[in-house]
């Protein structure tokens, strides 16, 4: 029992962090129609600016990840422009931008922060909550509330206001939108932003749990990619559970298939994606033009 | 279906002004000079046979293809220049061909984005209601997203979208289109509904018997020229009129 | 001497031809036997550094590039060998085997003379039969038994196996210390799977078995299952066969689920990037077994520091070390046998005796050349000495 509640645990806080990653790749697609292929790198330049505001300015915890992701908010923006040009014409062109962005951030880290990376120490000194036997560092606890503030906040924001409504109505109709009076291209700058900081958020929030590494994208990236998949690529609700069950899979097939863990892992998504293509939620309607 | 639908802004008198509009995508000349007034509180239609240039007129006064004119004007405002996104602001809506309702969205936030531009405040909400006295069926399924209402209901969505930004002139693309003959003349009742309210309209139309019951002028366009124009009445009498587009 | 004028037409015809088939010998670049190393007296020598400078393992790639370019600078600045200059060209193998083997392709065809590298058991298994069959001589870090199971002549360690390093760290933390309940938890890659091995054999020798034995893979974060199985069992000491970062990570997650025995292992508990990862309150009493400690052993080691320092502003450690030998073997041997390539230079390799930082080296026929190693404790965030 205390194997099985303790595995809980450390597959809901690492379910935390892919649910992070999962909602921006889901902003993004919900509202752009595009799948961001930097998302990952961006997660990775969070990691290091937060951790150099901590290590090195030695601010606290809070402000360096609310700067980073500002900064790569910023980050987003530029992205963006240059990618507008092809916004609504070459949808194809504009997936193989962000591929080559994510490229271009990987060896700009590499440039200003070396390749060897840097071991993040946890923000959080308390020591751990003790709950039926299970041993709960305080920091997971501080992810998962993070996540699911931001769920609740990308949400309230995507159906209850007007820009953000807005977005998504970009998504399922270009043109339509354009008539409608809204703003398209700065609609999509927004989008991308916020995309980018939420995938900041989860690097500055990932660091102490890991190893911030120019190459630390690649398999955080694919498990939440994997995660947004599952839930339903587009839906906020779906990343989130998404997040959580590839978590809790990692987990548990970890305990008990060991060094095939990965394999069981991939191969109960790749099942479960078979009986059910659009993801446990559906994927919403998005035309690309 | 009630009349009760507000008035428009204070630009009653503003009229549309086109001279010398020409499109051009990717080496083809959709459109070649057309020229055409629409004065305040007229209803114009404009038809002509599949291909004619007809929708690429309106999408190029809509600002969504690039275009060239030496006049484009409603009012006192020079919309050479002016991209989609500001048509609203300048009183014109739009109704796309097609409808185009945001499908993910509930019939409510697709009537609401209608009046994006302006904000969303309290006479926003008023005209929300005025919307939803003059087509009850969208209020009844206020909630339901767009994409599972009917085709018919889609087109009362699209249109109550545009009305929602009080617009002075509505541009119509092909309403009847993918429409059963009753909901074709439902159709005509709104557009009627709509003249009498004081709005200026004009109506693309491929179905001529439409266009011409719904406005008093009309343009026949072929091969993105105009090659006549006058009153319906002219046109009804008109023998190439009515083998080519009445099919007598 | 009569030369009628056919047999001058003969001879220049035939020096012609003689001149183009030596210009095409010389400077064929695909030339297995290895001509632009061996057969121009005044060529470079090129030699190869193969490790990862990207990914979680760069930091290794990165102390050997640093060692290795030691060594070759200073063997240049006293005139190279046999009035040759030495180069030294890096590759980045990403960690990847696949990289890897890409990159011998490369070397066989590029006349390289012989390559140090890689850090990765993984990396080197998988780059041996190309070396093998290109006869270019390779000596890594890499400790994997697996590394000399195929019994390749070409092949080298600058180091002991893991066979060595387990054999010390059983004989100090069992039969020193009396610590005899031990819970093991090792990855699945080359090196972990070596160490996992050897240490169970060393176990088995004694007629113990570990209170548990867990696998892990080797891009896991999560190790919430493991560990708390490992709990359970209340081991004295817990052995981990994984790499640096991994390795600091299951401590890091050790600590606090609330274990608090210490944990003991190879060379990667040894390294700094270890113990900032752990922590170094987490990684506190490590018990390390590693034949190179720290920089104030010998005298040796001592100078060797101090011109890492002096050269590239760091503090030297032992995987930088690891290369400054095996590359002075390497040299070494290149001297001795006044640049042989191939076959040869092998065999020279294997005749040479070297006193290293590492020890005394001396070859046998899988080309192991050290089997003994000291065991060290990491202490407020060093490595020292045990006492």
């Amino acid at each position: 029992m205390q194997v099985f509640l303790q595995t809980l645990v450390g597959g809901l806080s690492l379910g935390a962090v892919y649910a992070l990653v999962a909602l921006g790749f889901a902003l993004v697609y919900r509202t752009m129609g595009l799948v961001n292929f930097a998302h990952a790198d961006v997660l990775m330049i969070g990691a290091y600016v937060a951790s150099t505001f901590t290590m090195s300015e030695h601010l606290p915890f809070a402000v360096a990840v609310v700067a980073a992701m500002v900064i790569t908010g910023l980050i987003g923006l530029v992205i963006e422009r240059m990618l507008r040009p092809l916004e609504g014409k070459d949808f194809d062109l504009m997936l193989i931008g962000t591929i080559g962005f994510g490229i271009v951030l990987e060896a700009l880290a590499t440039l200003i922060w070396g390749a060897t990376g840097r071991a993040v120490p946890s923000p959080v000194d308390t020591p751990p909550l003790h709950l039926l036997g299970a041993s709960i560092p305080t920091y997971d606890l501080v992810v998962v509330g993070v996540a699911i503030v931001a769920m609740i906040a990308l949400t309230l924001f995507l159906e209850r206001t007007r820009r953000g409504i807005a977005m998504q109505a970009v998504a399922m109709d270009y043109d339509a939108a354009s008539a409608a009076g809204i703003n398209v291209g700065r609609s999509n700058a927004i989008a991308f932003s916020i995309g980018a900081g939420l995938a900041a958020l989860a690097g500055a929030l990932v660091g102490p749990l890991l190893y911030v590494s120019p190459s630390m994208g690649g398999s955080i990236g694919i498990d939440g990619f994997a995660a947004a998949i599952l839930g339903g690529f587009g839906s906020i609700p779906g990343a989130v559970i998404g997040g959580v069950v590839i978590g809790l899979l990692s987990s548990f097939s970890a305990g008990h298939f060991h060094g095939y863990s990965d394999l069981v892992t991939f191969l109960v998504f790749a099942v479960l994606v078979m009986i059910r293509p659009t993801g446990l939620f559906g994927e919403r309607t998005v035309s690309r033009a | 279906m009630s009349t009760t639908l507000s008035q428009p802004s204070s630009r009653v008198s503003a009229a549309l002004q086109v001279e010398d509009l020409c499109v051009r995508y990717g080496g083809v000349q959709a459109v070649r000079s057309v020229s055409f007034t629409v004065e305040p509180g007229e209803a114009v239609g404009i038809i002509g046979a599949n291909g004619a240039g007809k929708t690429s007129t309106l999408r190029a006064l809509m600002g969504l293809v690039p275009r060239t004119a030496s006049t484009l004007s409603f009012g006192e405002s020079d919309l050479r220049r002016t991209p989609a996104r500001n048509m609203v602001r300048h009183g014109i809506g739009y109704v796309p061909e097609g409808r185009h309702v945001f499908s993910g969205l509930s019939v409510e936030k697709n009537l609401m984005l209608g009046a994006y531009s302006k904000g969303w405040g309290r006479s926003q909400k008023l005209e929300l209601d005025g919307i939803y006295e003059q087509f009850p069926v969208l209020g009844e399924m206020r909630q339901r997203p767009a994409g599972a209402l009917s085709g018919g209901q889609q087109q009362m969505l699209a249109i109550g979208r545009a009305l929602m930004s009080k617009p002075d002139l509505i541009l119509l693309d092909e309403p009847s289109m993918g429409l059963s003959p009753k909901l074709v003349d439902d159709t005509l009742a709104i557009l009627l509904n709509l003249c009498g309210a004081g709005l200026s309209l004009l109506l693309v139309e491929q179905n001529a018997e439409l266009a011409f019951g719904a406005t008093s002028r009309c343009l026949v366009v072929e091969s993105g020229e105009v090659v006549t124009e006058g009153s319906t009445k002219e046109l009804r009498a008109d023998p190439q009129v009515r083998r080519s587009y009445l099919g007598i | 001497m009569h030369t009628t004028r056919s047999s001058r037409t003969t001879l220049a015809v035939s020096s012609v031809v003689l001149c183009l088939a030596a210009a095409a010998a010389c400077s064929a670049p695909s030339d297995k036997s290895n001509s632009s190393s061996g057969g121009d007296s005044s060529a470079p020598i090129k030699i190869a550094v193969v490790d990862a400078q990207s990914g979680e393992n760069s930091a290794l790639g990165a102390w050997e590039y640093k060692g290795a370019k030691l060594a070759v600078d200073q063997w240049n600045a006293k005139g190279g060998i046999d009035g040759r200059k030495i180069q030294l060209h890096l590759f980045d193998d990403k960690g990847d085997p696949t990289t890897g083997t890409n990159i011998a392709s490369k070397l066989a065809s590029q006349g390289y003379a012989a390559m140090i590298g890689t850090a990765e058991s993984g990396v080197t298994v998988a780059m041996e039969p190309t070396l093998q069959s290109a006869q270019i001589p390779n000596i890594t870090s890499g400790q994997s038994p697996q590394i000399i199971a195929s019994k390749d002549p070409f092949v080298f360690l600058n180091g002991p196996t893991s066979t060595t390093y387990d054999a010390t760290l059983a004989k100090y933390v069992i039969d020193t210390k009396g610590l005899k309940k031990v819970a093991m938890i090792t990855n699945n890659g080359s090196y972990g799977k070596g160490e996992h091995d050897a240490f169970l054999a060393e176990l088995k020798k004694r007629g113990l078995s570990p209170t548990t034995d867990q696998v892990v893979t080797t891009n896991q974060i999560d190790f919430s299952a493991a560990l708390t199985t490992i709990k359970k069992t209340n081991p004295q000491v817990v052995f981990i066969g994984s790499e640096e970062v991994e390795a600091g990570l299951i401590v890091k997650q050790a600590r606090s689920l609330g274990i608090t025995a210490p944990f003991a292992g190879a060379a990667p508990q040894g390294t700094p990037v270890y113990i900032s990862t752990a922590g170094a309150a987490h990684a506190e009493g490590t018990i390390v077994s590693s034949p190179y400690l720290n920089n104030e052993a010998t005298a040796q080691s001592k100078s060797f520091a101090a011109a890492y320092q002096a050269a590239y502003k760091q503090t030297a450690e032992l995987h930088g070390a690891k290369a400054y030998d095996g590359t002075s073997i390497v040299l070494t041997a290149l001297k001795n046998s006044h640049v042989a390539t191939g076959k040869k230079l092998a065999d020279a390799i294997r005749a040479t005796n070297y006193q290293g930082l590492l020890g005394n080296f001396s070859f046998d026929a899988t080309g192991v050349g050290i089997f003994a190693t000291k065991i060290g404790i990491v202490k407020s965030g060093q490595l020292a000495a045990a006492s």
